[in-house]
């Protein structure tokens, strides 16, 4: 070999070598900061934020796993997979929610890339983060800490995902230097929305925190500061329709609460500095604890009361009876002839038609029964609750499949046998195998766009805009407890006059007792649907699916609940 | 006295009638009672169990023991009396296929294992008819004898198995095949019922052709 020859290979093998080492080392410089719950506090069987600040990101990381082991050797040990693609933030954060079930194991996260292969791994233990109870978030400067077990966050550690504030018993905002972005005010507000409770202190602050959701949600109109005879500012406005003054300093508002959908929002006219310990004591006084929407139990019962498929006993005894019948009357008391052996044929050969003819697919049963209910509530902002209940009646284990637009909660009972519970959540699938006569129930949470609105324009009619996929048959407005018929909602912007208001008793959704109703009856215990004016629509769609050899049943219930706008 | 063959008559009829009545009733107690999901989490134990599948597997070599009865009592003997074992157990399925048929609606997505349940049937109904013929042909006088010792017989070959081998009694194959099995297991299942009558056939001929002479 020659001199020149080996050079080459030389430098040949250290580029290599160099490529190789210089890959190694982005690999090993990939690592990931983790923060679970709200400050680091979680409360098991909720949902929780998880964020992620990477380090040395490789490009070809595609999704983020998180598996929990739930369950001990006398409950029953399952686990849960859950995988989500990889979104990062402007911040070059990645924020997801998902639900945690026991903080006895330590959450296992891990960084994917398309392919599958795990880039970067972490475990993060859960014992120290929980909390028993759902707590105050305080977000920003107060003068005093307040309340013992509050979590204090600043603004850029707020989650922008409404649902991950499932921990949080009320949300308060005090002073900020630079307030709260967009995204975060509308997961607030999609919050409030749901049921949570938002305290917000503002007097001097309020300019710091000004944005037009913050305006949407204040029980103020057009505010404007004031300054009181002991020089502490205060901002005032015009009171919102539904808008109380709870108490009062000098004559002038100091904490006026009003309702944003099912939740509430305490304005505080003064800022998060004017206020001693006596006097935060005397605001928490007044705060309701969030409410969460839940679909789960009348999701449940729902499925309870689906029908199943099966064909009538009593054509099985009529075809039982004409067999034994034709069999003995053909048969019993006659010699052999051909004949009868044409007869038998014929008349067995009738009952093989007649029973391929009636077990059509409306009488086959189904392995899979299936309750899906869907609450989308609306105001300026939307959100959108889910539920899915699933039974097995197959006589041997089934797998199940269900879409959903995010990763799926589960209320899991006291025991259960090992992995009879295992989940695995992955590009929008929830996949799950049922034992024989086996339940599950899946929650999810999302923000939705406002599809359907309403607005009073008048005491006998209202404006109606549209933008659902299709027409929806079954509608009610409400207004502070009257019910008006409308007719079905097509997909477009109208004009509905009001009748007279229904009689009580001869109120209903859609079927009298039916599901439209029992879901109605749900969203009632968070939203104050009996105030204030609500349009109510649903629809019940049935249908059959056949897949992997499980044929599932799926009754789908939607309801849409709009907080009329009044002129 | 020798008698012509015949398929069914009115002295043969009873097998079938226990066939069709049985596996009716089979059929009826199959179908839930529960007409939403809460009933059905709640109730019908025997909705959960292939009860018509069991009975159509048990019933069907009764109709075997029967049919073989029938052919020692009617003399009959050699291959014809094989052809015609044959053709009366497939008549006998001809009888329970409205009910088969019906029973699709009950076990939905399963029909590769009723065909396997059809002809593993086929094949035990056949070998308990040739053991039938066999027990009866030296026992004849001695009915009540030849009775017990092939019912005896029979519910051993269904039940014993069961505590350890549930593929080789005929309950356990058919939950199996209901279940879903490897064609290893199929094989197996089918291989039992298949060698005994591949054994017996031939004693069954050569007996009754002795019995002639």
């Amino acid at each position: 070999m020659t001199r020149r020859r080996r050079r080459v290979l030389l430098a040949v093998s250290l580029a290599l070598a160099g490529l190789v080492g210089g890959y190694a080392a982005v690999r090993a410089a990939t690592t990931f900061e983790v923060v679970v719950g709200l400050g680091d506090h979680v409360v098991p069987g909720r949902l929780a934020p998880i964020r992620l600040t990477f380090t040395g990101l490789p490009g070809d990381a595609a999704r983020l796993r998180v598996l929990q082991d739930v369950g001990n050797a006398w409950r029953g040990e399952t686990t849960m997979s859950f995988e989500v693609p990889l979104v990062l933030s402007d911040a070059g954060d990645c924020e997801e929610v998902f639900p945690l079930y026991d903080v006895a194991f330590p959450l296992r996260i891990e960084l994917l890339s398309a392919n599958g292969r795990v880039l970067a791994q972490k475990e993060v233990e859960l014992r120290s983060k929980k909390e028993d109870e759902p707590f105050p978030v305080v977000v920003g400067a107060f003068s005093t800490p307040f309340a013992d077990q509050s979590v204090l966050l600043s603004p850029a550690e707020l989650p922008r995902d409404w649902s991950a504030y499932a921990a949080a018993e009320s949300v308060w905002i005090g002073r900020t230097r630079d307030g709260l972005d967009a995204d975060r005010w509308d997961a607030l507000a999609r919050w409030v929305l749901s049921g949570g409770t938002l305290v917000v202190f503002t007097g001097g602050d309020f300019f710091l925190l000004d944005a037009p959701r913050l305006r949407d949600l204040l029980p103020i109109a057009n505010p404007i500061l004031t300054e009181r005879e002991d020089g502490t500012r205060a901002l005032t406005g015009d009171l919102r329709g539904d808008a109380a003054v709870l108490l009062s300093k000098e004559g002038v508002p100091w904490l006026v609460a009003a309702r944003y959908g099912g939740g509430s929002v305490l304005f505080v006219s003064t800022d998060a500095f004017s206020q001693d310990r006596e006097e935060f004591a005397e605001i928490r006084g007044h705060v309701p604890p969030a409410r969460a929407l839940s679909l789960v139990e009348a999701t449940s019962d729902l499925l309870d009361r689906q029908p199943i498929d099966h064909p009538d006993a009593w054509v099985a005894v009529l075809l039982v009876g004409l067999a034994v019948i034709s069999l003995s009357s053909l048969v019993a008391r006659r010699e052999w002839r051909p004949s009868m052996g044409l007869a038998l044929l014929g008349v067995f050969g009738f009952l093989v038609l007649a029973s391929c003819l009636y077990t059509d697919p409306q009488r086959v049963g189904s392995d899979i029964y299936r309750t899906d209910t869907r609450l989308s509530v609306y105001s300026s902002l939307g959100i959108s609750v889910s539920c899915s209940a699933l039974f097995s009646s197959s006589q041997q284990p089934a797998e199940a499949e269900v879409r959903l637009d995010s990763a799926p909660f589960e209320p899991l009972p006291r025991s259960f046998e090992s992995g009879s519970y295992d989940l695995s959540y992955s590009e929008g699938i929830a996949r799950m195998e049922l034992a024989p006569g086996e339940r599950r129930l899946l929650a999810t949470q999302e923000a939705a766009p406002a599809r359907l609105q309403a607005r009073l324009t008048g005491d006998e009619e209202v404006r109606l805009t549209s933008r659902l996929p299709r027409r929806i048959a079954d509608a009610l407005l409400l207004i502070d407890g009257e019910a008006f018929l409308l007719p079905a909602i097509e997909p477009r912007e109208a004009t509905v006059y009001l009748g007279s208001p229904l009689p009580s008793g001869m109120v209903h959704l859609g079927v009298e007792g039916g599901p439209l109703e029992r879901l109605l009856a749900a969203a009632a215990r968070t939203l104050p649907l009996d105030r204030g004016a609500w349009l109510v629509a649903g629809e019940v769609t049935e249908m059959r699916r056949a897949g992997d050899g499980a044929r599932t049943r799926v009754r789908d219930v939607s309801l849409y609940v709009v907080e009329v706008e009044r002129d | 006295m020798t008698r012509s063959y015949v398929l069914i008559d009115r002295e043969s009829w009873r097998p079938f009638f226990n066939l069709v009545f049985f596996c009716g009733v089979a059929l009826v107690l199959s179908i839930p009672g529960a007409r939403i999901v809460q009933d059905l989490a709640s109730t019908s134990f025997l909705s959960r169990l292939p009860t018509f599948f069991y009975a159509y597997a048990l019933f069907m070599g009764f109709l075997g023991l029967g049919l073989g009865a029938t052919s020692a009592e009617r003399e009959e003997r050699g291959a014809r009396m094989l052809f015609w074992l044959a053709s009366r157990v497939l008549l006998g399925q001809l009888l329970c296929l409205p009910y088969l048929i019906f029973s699709r609606a009950l076990f939905h997505g399963r029909e590769g294992a009723f065909v396997l349940i059809f002809l593993f049937a086929t094949l035990v109904s056949l070998l308990c008819g040739v053991f039938s013929r066999l027990v009866e042909q030296p026992l004849r006088g001695r009915s009540s004898t030849s009775f017990v010792a092939k019912y005896v017989f029979f519910l051993c070959y269904n039940a014993i198995p069961l505590a350890g081998f549930p593929l080789f009694s005929p309950l356990g194959a058919v939950r199996l095949f209901l279940e879903g099995v490897t064609p290893l297991h199929a094989l197996l299942a089918f291989a039992v019922p298949a060698s005994l009558l591949a054994v017996l056939s031939p004693l069954a001929v050569r007996l009754g052709g002795e019995a002639r002479v």
